[in-house]
């Protein structure tokens, strides 16, 4: 009993003869970034007006950074151009924070970010290093802190602002920050780094919640031409097939080895791919997207891309796939796949169960019919090894298509049959051209428009036969001058 | 495969690239259209055209192969070597971007690089496209830029 009194008066002391340090537990703030680019943050009011927020408990977490502030911001800009629900990024023109205590004011302008960039702001025409926040539209942040509200948002990237005195005083505290307006029209990395949708919602997080936001990056491996802090300076580069911004549209004929309608829309697929170059200089990630534009015939297909690679290649692949304009995959996906030698992915099985007009299995090759947006594919193949950038296949690599119901494949004339169990393969077939040289396959830019059903290619085309019959000497362009009355104008570049 | 008739026809070519190589100094030149620089011809040897306080630049760029055969693909694959050395011995930065676009503007290749970096690219391009834009530009804002136009 007298050691147990003891001990009470012993954590009395204990308690009464050390500061009281807040919790450090991360929370958003009431105010924004706007969608002018610019945001005035009250650091001492917080969202949830549950949460009270006094100078102290900002101090506990310049404590806990290590004498910085840290912020997170949720970047939230439009999935446009070469920005994606899985990339996107904002870059900082000015980030100032404002300490005032009762008889004078500190101003803090050093600020720092996990990536910065090269770019040109508008109206300069002078490029320069910026700070830049990088993010993704996803919301599963996670922390091991049950009330810290970086769980289950989607905060994105840190911003660091050191200051160098006790905030327990302080009568109000300010963080002034701008974003940057860049030259769009320059393309990347202009164009992705542009502030576009506002408003970007910013927290401030303990230590731990920041290192583990650090080590998420967020949206950073395809983000453009990202700067950290390593010892090369450099991040990721990446090469894009055919650009960061338009797509290979692959068409078939599908009644291969029989000519048929030939009108070229029985399956018309676009899509691009994006090889990354790490600091070892050499390809150890493949990714790439695309979706289905149209469907003119009822055989059941699934479409397969192949990357020709070095034997002894290996890796893990991993495929998506998604109803138009979702965010959420279809079910069974995503699917991993083991990669041994030549990358050859199915990005679409059976295109029956997914590509359908209601009733109709014809998809945006009727004239009456009203454009609907095909699912879309991601992949992304991590290789165990680098691979020297000129082993792999030339682009537009092999995008070929499986017909089910006369169990061949299809590829581009230049190509050899793969499936050991098509009949392509068993029959002996090759080639993939008829006898008098008409292709079964064709690739094209991302702004042709697809025959209508049972229309021939060169009956929408008329300078198509030309382009056959020169071997392709002349009329090169001939994708260009359609018959407008026979082909479906589905502007799907920007789908 | 029964395409080697038509596959000679196209066959490869490799051509030394001796283009005009323009400097911009203080200005981004577009990638469009070629606003701020001028382009050149396949044929024309251009002398390089300095308009910054460096004094000349030789062309860093190499050489580029094209490679095309009759695939019905419309595309074909382009082979360019950047010799940085050349230009990081004249504009002195810490960081090189390098960026090739096609006429539309589209991003085909945009990376930093170091000063000593050879930067090997393979890229396609469609048949119908000329030419594409290359670019190198350092952090260094008033130490110019390069522009580029590669026929192809």
């Amino acid at each position: 009993m007298i050691y147990s009194r003891v001990y009470q008066v012993f954590l009395f002391c204990m308690l009464f003869s050390l500061p009281l340090r807040a919790e450090v537990v991360s929370f958003h703030f009431a105010d924004t970034i706007k969608s002018n680019g610019t945001g005035s943050i009250n650091l001492l009011k917080a969202a949830n007006s549950r949460r009270d927020i006094t100078p102290s408990v900002l101090e506990a977490f310049r404590q806990d950074g290590g004498g910085n502030l840290i912020f997170a911001v949720d970047v939230n800009e439009a999935a446009s151009g070469s920005e994606s629900a899985d990339s996107q990024g904002v870059a900082i023109k000015s980030a100032r924070l404002v300490v005032t205590f009762t008889s004078e004011a500190r101003e803090y302008t050093e600020y720092k970010t996990i990536t910065r960039t090269i770019i040109d702001p508008i109206g300069t025409d002078a490029r320069a290093i910026f700070s830049t926040l990088i993010g993704t539209a996803g919301t599963d942040r996670i922390s091991s802190h049950p009330d810290s509200e970086l769980a289950g948002s989607s905060l994105d990237a840190t911003l660091r602002i050191p200051v160098d005195i006790d905030l327990s005083l302080a009568t109000s505290i300010n963080l002034h920050i701008e974003l940057l307006e860049t030259e769009v029209s320059l393309g990347d990395p202009e164009a992705f780094y542009d502030f576009s949708n506002g408003y970007e919602s910013i927290a401030l997080l303990s230590r731990e919640d920041a290192d583990y936001l650090d080590a998420l990056a967020a949206g950073r491996l395809s983000a453009p031409l990202v700067m950290t802090e390593d010892a090369s300076g450099a991040g990721y580069s990446w090469m894009y097939y055919p650009s960061s911004q338009s797509y290979y549209v692959a068409a078939y004929e599908d009644l291969f080895p029989d000519k048929g309608d030939y009108d070229f829309n029985d399956l018309v697929v676009a899509y691009q791919v994006a090889v990354g170059v790490g600091s070892n200089a050499a390809v150890d990630i493949i990714q790439g997207n695309g979706f289905l534009v149209a469907r003119g015939g009822v055989y059941n297909h699934d479409w397969r891309l192949r990357i020709e690679m070095p034997t002894g290649t290996s890796g893990t692949a991993t495929v998506n796939f998604f109803p138009a304009d979702s965010e959420t995959p279809y079910s069974g996906y995503p699917k991993t796949v083991a990669v041994v030698d030549d990358i050859d992915l199915a990005l679409v099985q059976s295109v029956d169960d997914y590509f359908y007009d209601g009733a109709l299995p014809y998809v945006n090759t009727l004239v009456e019919q009203q454009v609907l947006k095909g699912p879309r594919f991601e992949f992304a193949v991590n290789l165990d090894n680098p691979v020297a950038q000129n082993k792999i296949g030339l682009a537009p690599f092999d995008p070929y298509l499986y017909v089910y119901d006369t169990q061949h494949e299809i590829h581009l004339v230049d190509k050899s049959p793969v499936l050991a169990y098509s009949n392509t393969t068993i029959q002996g077939l090759s080639g993939f051209r008829d006898e008098s040289g008409f292709p079964f396959a064709l690739l094209l830019p991302d702004y042709w428009e697809p025959p209508l059903a049972a229309v021939d290619i060169g009956l929408a085309y008329p300078e198509f036969i030309d382009f056959v019959g020169s071997s392709g000497v002349t009329s090169t362009d001939w994708f260009m001058r359609p018959m407008s009355d026979k082909v479906k104008a589905l502007n799907f570049r920007h789908w | 495969m029964n395409n080697n008739k038509l596959s000679k026809s196209w066959d490869c070519t490799v051509r030394s690239i001796k283009a005009s190589l323009i400097i911009v100094a203080g200005g981004i030149a577009g990638c469009s259209g070629g606003g701020g620089g001028s382009s050149s011809s396949e044929s024309t040897v251009e002398p390089i055209q300095s308009v910054d306080d460096g004094g000349t630049v030789s062309t860093a760029l190499s050489e580029h192969q094209a490679s095309q055969t009759f695939s019905f693909g419309l595309y074909r694959s382009v082979e360019l070597v950047i010799d940085l050395n050349q230009y990081a011995s004249q504009i002195e930065a810490d960081y090189y971007v390098v960026k090739l676009s096609d006429l539309d503007s589209n991003t085909i290749y945009l990376a930093v690089h170091q000063p000593q970096d050879e930067v090997q690219l393979r890229f396609s391009a469609p048949y119908s496209q000329r030419s594409a834009w290359l670019e190198v530009y350092t952090e260094l804002s008033d130490q110019g830029f390069v522009l580029e136009e590669i026929p192809l």
